[in-house]
């Protein structure tokens, strides 16, 4: 290869920016969130403690760590489940429509996806007031008054609507890349499975679903990671309650350092939150991996 | 993202742990940094002491948790500082104020990052506490305080001091009451509850009438754990019995009546006395349904005296505004003139101020009988902890709650969320939450109220 | 596909758009409601008289113009320096050949999954120590570096894609480095970079924890945290909040109808090589 290609003072100076950025806002904070995490410090500038490894062990025995991690797991699985196989479904279909309705549809589709999550969080928590929400009014409409429901203040359906908000949200996203995914599939590949008489959602499952696995596997592990790292939306609407029902570990790391004054015990929190996110990251890349082989 | 290998991910990893051990290794030194940085402002201070040419322009920094400045405190407090403005026209005052919740955060990153604030809000106990162990605020001295110039009410230092040591001044005086909208009571012929049985049979009544009885600020969970403090005082007569418990003087379980205030919290959330999205709403949303006319009742407290001057809300509401006592509960020892009282908002001095002198002249000025106690008592923005002079031109709801201040047979003192660490409050309301949703037993409850004190007290 | 399947298609698309819009509309219709309102039972209302005057509380009381040009400072910043970063490290990472090349791409790539709440505190404690707090760079380098590793991952699978044929007779001709980067490699790029630039556009204008923790001068607040503020100084005043939530809101949408297209392109053109 040309010489240009390894000269070291660009490389550098290209590679050099991003990396210091990285450094300041990554390395460096959880370096120092490694240190803080074994202490016993109210908050930086107050008196240091250091105390072991004693935050972690009792991270370890603290149900609401593992509810939040456990809640996080359920978030993930919903947007698997329920988010993914909808995006792609409603990608084919968009791709099918063609004409004037794709370019609408998509467009349409993707709007909640450009609104900020304060307004998102602010609008459902009204949209679901019982007194004045538009929701239970809805449900009373139709006919469904018996269906009616604190849909955000219940622990049995708090954290289901959570995932109902944040599918509505991040729908056109999700639907986006399928759809680009779907684009890249020539058409020839269909036309010679029908002719092996292969149609309907068969088709699909013989031709669409594994062409998309690249897609798949990335979008999946992101949900994975949207899911673990949840904070904003459930902070401006339940802040983790009720009774720790929508707690996540982003919210339970911010009260314990904010409202409870536990800094050292939040940077611990911190530090595993890494962990699992990286840990999560790795499995979900392995195991679709193995999955994508197997077409 | 597919072509992350473990390999790489690990050795990148193994970067980071190993600089993070080396960083753990020297975190001796890390300490002495922190120590020396606050002193470091120090001689900037002392700088603008030593320069006392009266002309010379200072801008203070002032830190609120009243975001609203045209009606209430807000109002209050922002008369008092364009008061202070008028008399010394070198002075700029540079108000930030936060609602509640991010007040609170934003405090607290305040206190970790020494932010040279003048003067701030604060709260008594806990969040305090913990200001205090960060080196953030001044320490007072009582005897400044004394006399006509001040008039404080005996004994409303207690949630500002520390080992023995003053670090800020209250502003109100704070008890928790009920307040009711007299014109729902009237035309759906309900009696207005004196005992909590009572409460229960009204709840049942209005819910009835599709009206939502008591307004609840649930999502916050301190107002839960007021009332929780509220009943169990009714129950056993003892004003000191559950901060006993938080001190660890006692076990909680020595108390039957903590256990029944417990069962009672949960009675209370069964037999859906508060309103129905409770758990999803802070205090603006609660105060809302109640304000509108779609709650019969409110559980708050006494800083909320604003209501019935606030032109903001409808006539009609604020003519039928009522102030009821706290209820009794049947056999409890309690009476209805026990108050569950406390001295919460305050004030204090930010030790990393760029300017002290003058940032003490102002709070002084602030704290002053004639300024914040009487703005906010003439305004109908609350009861304040210092001595006011009735004018005549009080509304009706500050006329009723002055009379339940001043006919108080006894007064808590404190709330028992603040009268420990900031982390015995997060634990203690967290357990809350869980009883009155359910998810916990008031018998697993009291269980996790011991832990909470066992841990706080422990350190 | 037949015509009556294309219809049944056309009548399940528009009920789906229609209920995933609809949150929006009722939140556009009562922004003009007045609070005393709020309790009624309709759905829908169309006041009689509409209450203009809360996108007046909104515009001055939220102090909207100056929040706004905030945010546009803000966001505009950091769209320039994360494609400059992206585009020199993807460059970086796929064309040019030195050792420790894979894994300084790992190493960037672990910024997607760290969370950054987790980094928040010793993060808010960092830049106050470099005096970055309270400037418009306290926002912009944090929005940078958590923006950079998602666009360095999305130019990279782009420029992967990409022949070098024609950089290679630019490196013949002599061409600097940064020529060839910047000249050549920029505008067939420029697909992916406008994604990049949108989704960083949507990340940036949209942020609020961080903006609340890194921000305390009025002067320098952006939109999303004044929706919070402003729930604060009309709490007992849903209109005036939804007429805030509104005017918030749009600027958003106006840059993704006028970018619409683009976005779709950019992402079929570099999602498929994921």
């Amino acid at each position: 290869m040309h010489r240009v290609l390894r000269d070291k003072l660009a490389i550098a100076i290209f590679v050099l920016p991003g990396l210091a950025f990285f450094v300041l806002t990554f390395v460096a904070p959880i370096l120092l969130s490694g240190y803080y995490s074994l202490t016993d410090t109210l908050g930086p500038g107050t008196d240091v403690k250091m105390i072991g490894l004693d935050n972690y062990l009792e991270l370890f025995h603290d149900e609401r760590f593992w509810l939040a991690l456990r809640n996080a797991l359920l978030l993930g699985a919903g947007f698997v489940i329920l988010q993914h196989p909808v995006c792609i479904a409603f990608a084919v279909l968009l791709d099918r429509i063609g004409g004037k309705a794709e370019k609408w549809f998509r467009t349409i589709f993707f709007i909640p996806c450009v609104i900020s999550v304060v307004v998102i969080s602010r609008m459902w928590l009204s949209l679901l007031d019982p007194t004045f929400g538009m929701f239970n009014k809805v449900l009373a409409g139709i006919g469904l008054s018996s269906w009616q429901h604190v849909w955000l203040g219940d622990p049995k359906t708090a954290l289901g609507s959570l995932l109902g908000i944040l599918i509505w949200a991040g729908f056109g996203w999700g639907l986006l890349f399928y759809y680009a995914g779907v684009k890249g599939i020539p058409e020839e590949l269909y036309e010679a499975a029908r002719l092996d008489g292969a149609t309907g959602l068969k088709l699909h499952l013989r031709i669409t679903v594994p062409l998309l696995s690249p897609v798949i596997s990335v979008q999946v592990t992101l949900a994975i990671i949207t899911a673990l790292k949840q904070m904003e939306t459930v902070f401006l609407t339940t802040n983790g309650g009720p009774g720790d029902s929508t707690q996540f570990l982003a919210v339970y790391l911010y009260n314990q350092a904010f409202a409870a004054s536990r800094y050292g015990y939040a940077n611990a929190i911190s530090i595993l939150f890494i962990v699992v996110c990286l840990i999560a990251t790795y499995l979900s890349n392995q195991f679709i991996r193995d999955k994508s082989t197997e077409y | 993202m597919s072509k992350l290998s473990l390999k790489t991910m690990v050795s990148a990893l193994a970067v980071l742990m190993t600089a993070l051990i080396v960083l753990t290794a020297c975190g001796g030194k890390n300490d002495n940094a922190q120590e020396s940085s606050p002193a470091a402002s120090s001689p900037a201070a002392s700088g603008g002491a030593s320069a006392s040419a009266p002309a010379e322009n200072v801008t203070l920094r002032f830190f609120s948790n009243l975001p609203d400045r045209k009606s209430g405190q807000g109002l209050a407090e922002q008369t008092v500082i364009d008061n202070y403005v008028k008399e010394n026209p070198n002075v700029k005052i540079e108000v930030e104020a936060l609602a509640e919740e991010p007040f609170k955060n934003k405090l607290k990153a305040y206190m970790a990052s020494n932010e040279p604030i003048d003067v701030t809000m604060v709260h008594f106990g806990a969040e305090v506490g913990t200001l205090v162990s960060a080196g953030w605020v001044e320490e007072l001295n009582p005897k400044d305080y004394e006399g006509e110039q001040y008039n404080f009410l005996p004994g409303v230092f207690k949630g500002f001091t520390f080992d023995g040591k003053l670090y800020g001044l209250p502003r109100n005086s704070d008890y928790e009451v009920i307040y009711y909208n007299k014109k729902l009571f009237d035309d759906n012929g309900i009696k207005v509850p004196t005992t909590l049985e009572e409460l229960v049979d009204a709840a049942k009544a209005f819910r009835a009438k599709n009206i939502e009885p008591l307004s609840m600020n649930g999502k916050d969970l301190w107002s839960l754990a007021l009332l929780y403090q509220n009943i169990a005082q009714r129950i056993s007569g003892d004003q000191a019995s559950i901060l006993d418990a938080t001190a660890g003087k006692k076990k909680f379980a020595d108390d039957p009546a903590l256990l029944e205030a417990a069962k009672w919290m949960k009675k209370l959330a069964d037999e859906k006395v508060f309103n129905t999205a409770y758990m999803t709403m802070d205090y603006g949303a609660s105060q809302n349904l109640f304000t509108q006319g779609k709650a019969a009742m409110w559980y708050m407290g006494s800083w909320e005296a604003g209501m019935a001057a606030n032109q903001q809300l409808s006539e009609e509401f604020r003519k039928n505004l009522g102030v009821i006592k706290f209820p009794t509960v049947a056999g409890g020892k309690g009476k209805d003139t026990d108050l569950l009282a406390w001295n919460g908002g305050g004030y204090a001095l930010v030790k990393a101020s760029q300017h002290k002198e003058e940032a003490k002249k102002f709070f002084n000025y602030l704290m002053s009988a004639n300024q914040w106690a009487k703005v906010a008592w003439d305004t109908g923005a609350a009861v304040p902890a210092q001595k006011y002079t009735l004018t005549g031109k009080e509304t009706e709801v500050q006329k009723q709650l002055a009379d339940i201040q001043l006919n108080a047979t006894s007064t808590a003192g404190m709330t028992y969320i603040d009268a420990s660490s900031a982390a015995y409050k997060d634990a203690t309301q967290n357990a809350i939450g869980k009883l009155v949703t359910g998810a916990d037993s008031p018998e697993k409850f009291m269980e996790e109220m011991q832990a909470a004190a066992d841990a706080a007290n422990k350190k | 596909m037949s015509t009556t399947r294309k219809k049944v298609l056309w009548a399940f698309f528009l009920l789906v758009a229609f209920v995933q819009l609809f949150p929006l509309i009722w939140l556009l219709n009562f922004s003009i409601v007045d609070a005393n309102a709020f309790f009624s039972s309709k759905i829908l209302l169309w006041p009689e008289v509409p209450k203009w005057h809360n996108y007046v509380n909104a515009w001055v009381d939220g102090k909207f113009p100056k929040y706004f040009l905030n945010s546009l400072i803000v966001t505009g910043s950091t769209i320039v320096l994360t494609v400059v970063m992206s585009i020199s490290l993807a460059y970086a990472f796929t064309r040019m050949h030195w050792k420790w090349r894979s894994f300084f791409y790992t190493v960037i790539l672990l910024g997607i999954m760290i969370p950054i709440h987790a980094t928040l505190l010793p993060n808010f404690a960092i830049f106050k120590a470099l005096g970055l707090t309270d400037s418009y760079w306290g926002l912009i380098l944090p929005y940078t570096a958590v923006s950079v590793p998602l666009s360095t991952f999305i130019l990279t699978g782009f420029m992967r894609s990409i022949p070098s044929a024609m950089e290679e007779s630019a490196v013949m001709d002599g061409a600097s480095i940064y020529r060839i980067v910047f000249q050549i490699i920029l505008p067939l790029t420029m697909p992916a970079v406008v994604t990049v630039a949108v989704t960083t556009f949507l990340t940036c204008w949209n942020e609020f924890i961080m903006a609340a923790t890194f921000i305390s001068k009025d002067s320098l607040k952006t939109l999303p945290f004044s929706v919070m503020n402003f729930a604060g100084l009309y709490s007992s005043d849903y209109g005036s909040q939804f007429a805030v939530m509104v005017l918030t809101s749009v600027p958003a949408i106006v840059i993704y109808a006028m970018f619409n297209e683009k976005i779709t392109k950019g992402v079929t053109a570099g999602a498929v090589k994921g």
